[in-house]
């Protein structure tokens, strides 16, 4: 029998998971007001074997590479390469991830601007997108505001908020993380048998049966001591997996297929630095001004993963027309009662 | 009474209702005023305008779009603006990269432990709570070298390499 996938321990796995033991890296972004970005990427390592082609994002030998090592006080040497290039344009920079083939190279990752002209301001938006691995439940619907906020928060800040006032809130995201995993992978499934079933004649599984079912199914999942078989037939019914064996393990192979892509994503930051006055963001702002956000599979699971940032420049010219019409006008008008 | 007078008084009698009369009272006000004024001076040249009705609304209403858009806008960019301060943390590029330097090492550190030690009672222990022991190591030996570098300060030893001594590397 296949292996049992959505095992408690999968989803500690996955919740847990470390950085592979390769390089750590942070992706800092400088948009420019003319749509061009220029990217840096810094990665951290305890050795000099760095691989270009491996690495969370697309960096090539042609980019502006250093590197430089630092011996702690401790001992501990550290290497740190900064690779850095000019991008004319967000879709030079969409070809990278098309012709990537690292460690992501199974997330579908792509970057817009936008530019709109608002005569007294004009707006820069700036994204980065990874589709979703699976058609779960997304967050926005499972999480409220608050444990969102903690739940898209990099790493290491979480950590810190661990040991102050906030430990309760995550350990009960912690806890209801589980949960939003074990739903979002048994919606996934059942839309997955419902579609595999529809391609097989005379398939005899009723898709609005098995929706019914679907919270039993979460909490069993979530049990270490049951395979898939006996999960499904305790819900369904003895000989349920087997009589749909095929059509079962046809979906679960194509959503533990799907589950992998943010299950074996290689995690790390991203930074943006946005032209003119930043507006509003889904990230989050550092101390410098700069927008963070991290990626790893949690936040791209079951929705698109959308880091935007959104910042304003003056139009001046806009403004001084805009006061010296104004001032004609009411001119015209002080004139006119005058004469009268 | 002439033949003219009659035709008049006559054409009194029929007198048209003129609707919108006031309107007709500007326009026709506005034009002579125009043929009056025109050339009179500069500022009849630049702001000649507003003795034409439709001109003058135009305008009006395009001011008043012009101040509403511009109060409109600010209203929103405020508002967007005054929301980010919920999504301020405390941490810098620096702080990252420190962040980051520290995580490797541990990394590091664990797969060291890993490789090392292979016993065959060993325990299945979760990657992320390894990590949090290793960083807790990490994190008191700092700690104790500090406390070293102060009690040799009390003493008045020279500190040559503070926190280098005492050092139990994993």
């Amino acid at each position: 029998m296949k292996k049992k996938i959505f095992s408690f321990n999968l989803i500690l796995l996955f919740t847990f998971l470390l950085s592979c033991g390769g390089p750590d890296a942070l992706v800092i972004n400088t948009v420019h007001a003319d749509g061009s970005v220029t990217r840096k990427v810094i990665l951290t390592f305890d050795k000099d074997e760095f691989d270009l082609y491996d690495c969370q994002v697309p960096i090539d030998s042609t980019w502006a590479i250093e590197k430089i090592l630092e011996i702690s006080d401790e001992g501990d040497s550290t290497w740190t390469l900064t690779a850095v290039r000019d991008y004319a344009n967000v879709d030079l920079l969409n070809s990278d991830y098309e012709d990537y083939g690292g460690s992501n190279e199974r997330m579908n990752r792509w970057v817009v601007f936008e530019r709109r002209f608002k005569w007294f301001n004009t707006i820069y938006r700036f994204s980065e997108n990874i589709e979703k691995a699976i058609n779960g439940i997304p967050p926005e619907q499972y999480f409220t505001v608050d444990e969102l906020h903690l739940f898209y928060m990099p790493d290491d800040l979480l950590d810190e908020k661990k040991k102050g006032a906030d430990s309760l809130m995550i350990e009960e995201l912690e806890d209801k993380f589980d949960g939003w995993l074990g739903e979002s992978l048994v919606k996934a499934t059942l839309q997955e048998i419902g579609s595999v079933a529809d391609k097989i004649p005379g398939s005899e599984i009723d898709v609005e049966y098995l929706n019914t079912k679907s919270s039993e199914l979460s909490n069993l999942i979530l049990e270490d001591n049951l395979n898939e078989y006996e999960v499904i037939d305790s819900v369904f019914g003895k000989g349920y997996y087997e009589k749909h064996q095929v059509v079962i393990d046809s979906a679960l192979a194509v959503v533990e297929d799907q589950f992998d892509v943010a299950g074996d994503a290689d995690k790390y930051l991203v930074q943006t630095m946005m032209p003119g006055e930043l507006l509003s963001t889904n990230g989050y702002i550092d101390n410098d001004g700069n927008i963070l956000w991290k990626v790893d599979g949690d936040c791209f699971l079951s929705s698109d993963y959308i880091m935007w940032a959104e910042s304003k420049i003056t139009n001046w010219w806009a403004w001084i027309v805009s006061v010296l019409f104004l001032l004609f006008v009411a001119t015209g008008f002080i004139f006119r009662v005058k004469k009268k | 009474m002439t033949k003219y007078d009659e035709i008049i008084n006559r054409l009194k009698g029929f007198a048209p209702e003129i609707r919108d009369k006031e309107f007709h009272i500007q326009r026709i006000m506005d034009r002579t005023m125009i043929n009056s004024r025109k050339g009179n001076s500069i500022y009849d040249f630049i702001f000649g305008w507003f003795n034409i009705l439709w001109l003058r609304r135009s305008l009006a209403a395009a001011s008043v779009f012009i101040v509403l858009f511009f109060v409109f806008q600010q209203f929103v960019i405020v508002t967007r603006i005054g929301s980010l301060e919920k999504r301020m943390i405390e941490i810098n590029t620096e702080n990252i990269l420190e962040n980051q330097k520290e995580n490797v090492i541990v990394n590091a550190a664990m797969f060291r432990i890993t490789d090392e030690f292979n016993f065959t009672d060993s325990i299945k222990v979760a990657q992320k709570d390894l990590k949090s022991l290793v960083g807790s190591y990490r994190d008191l030996q700092k700690r104790y070298n500090e406390l070293q570098d102060e009690i040799r300060y009390q003493k008045g030893e020279a500190l040559v390499n503070p926190g280098s001594d005492n050092k139990i590397k994993l």
